[in-house]
């Protein structure tokens, strides 16, 4: 089966997904092609979920223009696209002169980079802003623009609002090699192989994160070396207030152990860096003990006995830049390339999505915008946020929104149900948890895997021992122990 | 002439929550059978002594396990049996019980399967199952 | 036995219409075993109850621990899981205790004029507080009144994660009583070779139902260098199935992508740390943890309830009332249990103090009844983890829980007052795995408000064996 479209987007990370809602509102047939089963499978699910505000990248890199852009942009893409976003502020603690000598740098760099409302700070507003800040530090550097999201709502509300306005999702579609034909002469120029099948496009967009150095390679086009830059993440349970985005004065390879609240009042301990094996995605007793070390720092009333999740991912880092590549291939015209997209490219995401569309436009891709183009998605119910008088009327319209499945984070059935049949929907247990949140909390799905699991096996019209907790082999259950001969 | 050994074994009595410390002489002919139970010691009643006899001879266990249900609310009745039977006949039991379906309604005591592996000991249901209601 | 399901016809008027409210004396939150004898005790002397259960049936954890073992000090016999709650089910279904099953509660409001009282056993409380508990069923939304609320909403297992297992995080790591969810109620094998992480009581239960159910357990693992449940089950559930106990070690790494391929396991040094360099991988699919248990305390936090950092379950005076009057506490959401018997005892004593609190008669309530004047705090001492309760407001004969951090063959129990010795208990051996209980005698708190103090401590010393 072959499919032909203009545009192919390889790779559902959160790049991938805002790239393909930014280009959906034009006349262009768009596919995006994944190699997982599910949307922000890759370094988009290991992150911390931080709106950095652009005050570290280097003046002038594109990484600067971005940052501050898409930190920008995110107040419009929440309202269109229904995802959680605070804008609460953060600080960047400093414990001594050296530290203030470093926070004044990195005001001057985030000047620089157009980063709004940037100052340094005292003792007694740090307290003001964050009363659980140290009081051994001495001066921040307040940034009233940074935030927060949810990654996973973030790039699943984008290809929602993608696919609506008629974009094709492909999933467990690996591309395994890529023919390029000699001339561009207005057809399909790109053959996409895939095991769901191939796919041929005139235009290529390579987003696909830790695996865009193997794109670029199958196309022949740009050599990326990728280096696996593995950071550890560790999720604390809820709090009765979020707690503001607090940061340490940076390292020359990361921005440190930050401690931040989440949009779901949790607190998230973001994150080591140490160049490990391409895919390793374990976590390490060093790096959690370094997390909770270095976040007692910044908060050192933190109970860092209440983890709920400790995660690892990589960041697709290429070996000789520090900088974002955002452009068409020099080697092979016809392919646009997102790569290198680590950090900040949550932050980044929808400033990448806006600087793609201009690079298509410059290449001389024609961009002629639908009138039928809908950028508004409806997010979906959540009960546990719902009012009083919206929980009764749920319930009303379907009994199933009465029925608790996830007791930590109060998630119904029908909530569960919904994030299977949105479009494109949750096939695997960890979908649905990435959806709707069942099993995101203390109890880490102790209390509710059965019945997910066994309501993903109606939804999905499959028996429980197909269904998975993420992606093909992770299989949960085996069949029935008893009425079977 | 004999070539029995007497061994010295220890173990805890499971009749009560006191859970004694049992120290129990026993004789064993060059098999390995136990000839003869010639004391138990630390027990501080007399069931004490009658567990250390009996679970040197054939070690007896009350079998808990499940049966598949029909039409019932739940897809297991959890089971027993009334008393104990022999440990050595715990897998037996178990084979014999994965193929077999009950229909509910069930009331907890109901002889599920009687006479289980004709040890004269009944399995029975460990809890009431209701018929499944119709969905609304 | 009432069920709403007949009163909660709502009316057409839709969304702005007022959530729907039913007025009790008691309303108790869980309808496991401790709900059960809560709710039980607080009919029989007169008080006007509902349970709030969030399954279809009552029974809580219980319906799911098929195993014998429970009811040896309760009904004087040896009784299955499912059988000890079919015994209180039934004794529930015949009283007109109101049931709302398969309801979740979503908050309990204690301030004052939350909500109005029943007017027909308006009298002796004075202005206590209703409390308001809002539930959600598939029938809609409900609130609840009680005068008296009793919290009795169980514990959650611990997790990998707050154990920090390193490694990936493939399908396959199951708390122990996820796996003995899928086995006993849903009728799925959750894999076919399992390790099994923690020797308390329900790993060791696991490894048996695992064995019988054809899942080869390859080992049990336990990091302290004891077995942490009763002998009774190391003994019908290792040993007579041949499985290994590994005292001292601990899984320190996950291992597989999708669906778990096997587990690291370390000995660990006698600080519990892992011993660096004797790593043993061990091929399975399936890993699962027995690490522990945490009452389930998010409501009780949530209605202004004070926690001990010890039991992570509320601190209670001898009623076991909680600190916001007319809110009461039992099982395991107070402290972890490991004897059903004990959750049921316990349990009839907070839903007799919480009738008596709502009837506002003193009758029945006899420890329950506060002495003016009488204001003592208990704590841990010694290698006691923690003492129950943490207040005594009545001069009376009070029953104090502890449990001791690790196993000693001989010590005593000390009663301490600043460095006034109050009371010694006799020589004899203590573990972890066993609650204990102990006697205060009323002579005893009388001595210590006479000498002036506000604060005594439960000590467990122990001493050189003669």
């Amino acid at each position: 089966m072959t499919e032909t479209f203009d545009i192919a987007i390889v790779g559902a990370g959160i790049t991938g997904c805002a790239i393909a809602r930014q280009l959906a509102r034009f006349d262009l047939s768009i596919c995006v092609v994944e190699a997982a089963n599910d949307i922000a499978l890759g370094a988009s699910k290991a992150n911390g979920g931080l709106v950095h505000a652009g005050y570290d990248p280097a003046p002038g890199t594109v990484k600067a223009q971005v940052n501050a852009r898409g930190c920008e942009l995110y107040s419009t893409w929440a309202q269109e696209l229904g995802f959680l976003f605070r804008r609460t502020g953060s600080m960047v603690l400093g414990f001594n002169d050296e530290d203030r000598a470093h926070l004044e740098k990195l005001r001057q760099n985030g000047l620089a980079n157009g980063v709004p409302e940037l100052a340094i700070i005292g003792p007694k507003r740090i307290r003001e802003l964050e009363p659980r800040a140290s009081a051994d530090a001495t001066c921040a550097l307040w940034c009233p623009s940074t935030g927060y999201v949810d990654p996973f709502e973030v790039a699943i509300a984008a290809l929602e609002n993608a696919v609506a306005n008629g974009v094709t999702f492909m999933r467990s579609a690996p591309v395994e090699a890529i023919e390029v034909a000699d001339s561009d002469d207005g057809a399909a120029r790109f053959t996409l192989a895939t095991p769901a099948g191939d796919v041929r496009c005139r235009y290529l967009i390579n987003a696909a994160g830790n695996g865009a150095a193997d794109i670029s390679h199958m196309a022949g086009a740009e050599e990326f070396q990728m280096v696996w830059r593995q950071g550890n993440i560790v999720v604390l349970d809820k709090e009765p207030r979020a707690l503001m985005p607090l940061y340490p004065v940076p390292t020359p390879v990361s921005k440190g152990v930050i401690v931040t609240g989440t949009v779901h009042g949790n607190t998230v301990i973001t994150a080591t860096a140490a160049v490990r094996e391409p895919g390793d995605t374990q976590t390490y007793a060093t790096d959690v003990d370094a997390l909770l070390t270095g976040a007692r720092k910044l908060v050192p009333d933190l109970d860092t006995r209440r983890v709920v999740r400790a995660f690892a991912g990589g960041r697709p880092v290429i070996k000789g830049t520090n900088d974002f590549f955002i452009g068409q291939s020099v080697v092979v015209p016809g392919l646009f390339q997102a790569a290198c997209i680590q950090s900040p490219g949550v932050a980044s995401a929808p400033a990448i999505a806006e600087r793609m569309e201009q690079v298509l436009r410059d290449a001389g891709v024609v961009l002629r915008e639908r009138d039928d183009w809908d950028p508004i998605r409806r997010a979906p119910d959540d009960f546990d946020r719902a009012p009083l008088v919206r929980k009764e009327e749920l319930i009303e319209s379907d009994p199933a929104w009465g029925q608790i499945v996830c007791r930590c984070e109060t998630v119904p059935e029908a909530e569960i149900v919904a994030a299977i049949r949105r479009r494109p929907g949750a096939v695997s247990v960890e979908g649905v948890k990435r959806r709707c949140r069942a099993g995101m909390g203390r109890c880490q799905s102790g209390f509710c895997q059965s019945r997910v699991v066994a309501i993903l096996a109606r939804e999905l019209g499959c028996d429980p021992s197909e269904v998975l907790l993420e992606d093909a082999g992770s299989w949960l259950v085996e069949g029935p122990l008893k009425g079977v001969r | 002439m004999s070539t029995n050994a007497i061994e010295t074994l220890q173990f805890n009595c499971t009749t009560c929550p006191s859970e004694c410390l049992l120290t129990v002489e026993v004789e064993r002919d060059a098999d390995g059978a136990v000839v003869e139970v010639r004391s138990v010691a630390g027990n501080s009643c007399p069931r004490g002594d009658k567990f250390a006899h009996q679970e040197l001879t054939c070690p007896m266990r009350v079998l808990t396990t499940t049966v598949a249900v029909s039409g019932g609310d739940e897809a297991l009745l959890p089971v027993r049996t009334a008393e104990a039977i022999p440990l050595a006949l715990h897998a037996q039991a178990m084979a014999l019980l994965r193929g077999l379906v009950v229909k509910a309604p069930i009331r907890m005591g109901d002889v599920v399967l009687p006479d289980l592996l004709n040890t004269n000991i009944n399995l029975i249901a460990s809890m009431d199952i209701d018929r499944a209601q119709v969905a609304n | 036995m009432a069920t709403f399901d007949s009163l909660n016809g709502r009316a057409d008027a839709g969304a702005t219409e007022a959530v729907q409210t039913q007025a009790f004396d008691v309303v108790v939150i869980g309808g496991g075993p401790a709900g059960m004898a809560a709710a039980l005790a607080a009919h029989k002397v007169g008080a006007h109850v509902a349970i709030v259960e969030r399954e279809q049936h009552l029974g809580g954890i219980l319906r799911q621990c098929i195993h014998p073992g429970f009811g040896l000090s309760h009904f004087k016999q040896e009784l299955t899981g499912p059988e000890y709650a079919q015994r209180f089910i039934d004794q529930v279904r015949a009283s007109d205790i109101a049931l709302s099953l398969g309801s979740m509660v979503l908050g309990i409001d204690s301030s004052e004029g939350a909500c109005v009282g029943d007017p027909d056993t308006d009298e002796g409380t004075g202005d206590a507080a209703v409390h308001t508990v809002t539930l959600m069923s598939r029938t809609g939304m409900l609130q609840l009144t009680g005068r008296a609320v009793v919290l009795a909403m169980g514990c959650r297992e611990r997790t990998r994660s707050e154990i920090k297992i390193p490694g990936s995080r493939p399908a396959g790591v199951f708390t122990a009583g996820l796996a003995q969810r899928y086995i006993n109620i849903e009728n799925l094998k959750p894999g076919s070779r399992a390790v099994i992480l923690g020797s308390g009581d329900i790993g060791l239960i696991m490894a048996r139902r695992c064995t019988l159910e054809g899942i080869s357990v390859e080992g049990v693992y336990e990091l302290m260098p004891y077995a942490n449940g009763l002998r009774r089950n190391v003994k019908n559930c290792l040993d007579d199935f041949g499985i290994p106990l590994h005292l001292s070690t601990t899984v320190t790494r996950v291992i597989g992508h999708d669906r778990v391929e096997a587990v690291e396991v370390s000995r660990v040094d006698e600080h519990l740390a892992p011993i660096p360099g004797n790593e043993r991988v061990v091929p399975c699919d399936t890993l699962l943890l027995s690490v522990g248990l945490i009452p389930e305390n998010e409501l009780s936090v949530g209605a202004g309830v004070e926690l001990d950092p010890r039991t992570r379950g509320a601190v209670v005076d001898q009623s076991l009332q909680t600190g916001v009057p007319g809110i009461f506490a039992c099982g395991n959401v107070l402290h972890v249990h490991d004897l059903a018997d004990n959750v049921t005892t316990e349990s009839e004593r907070a839903g007799a103090a919480a009738a008596a609190y709502a009837l506002g008669c003193s009758a029945g309530a006899d420890a329950g009844t506060a002495d003016p004047g009488c204001q003592l705090t208990v704590s841990p001492a010694g290698i006691a983890g923690y003492a129950l309760p943490g207040r005594i407001t009545a001069v009376a004969l009070t029953k104090l829980n502890f449990r001791v951090r690790r196993p000693v063959d001989a010590a005593r129990v000390r009663i301490l007052a600043g460095d006034e010795e109050l009371f010694a208990g006799k020589v004899r051996p203590f573990k972890p795995s066993l609650m204990e209980s102990f006697p205060l005698p009323a002579k005893v708190i009388q001595r210590a408000l006479d000498l002036g103090f506000s604060e005594i401590a439960l000590s467990v010393d122990p001493v050189e064996e003669a």
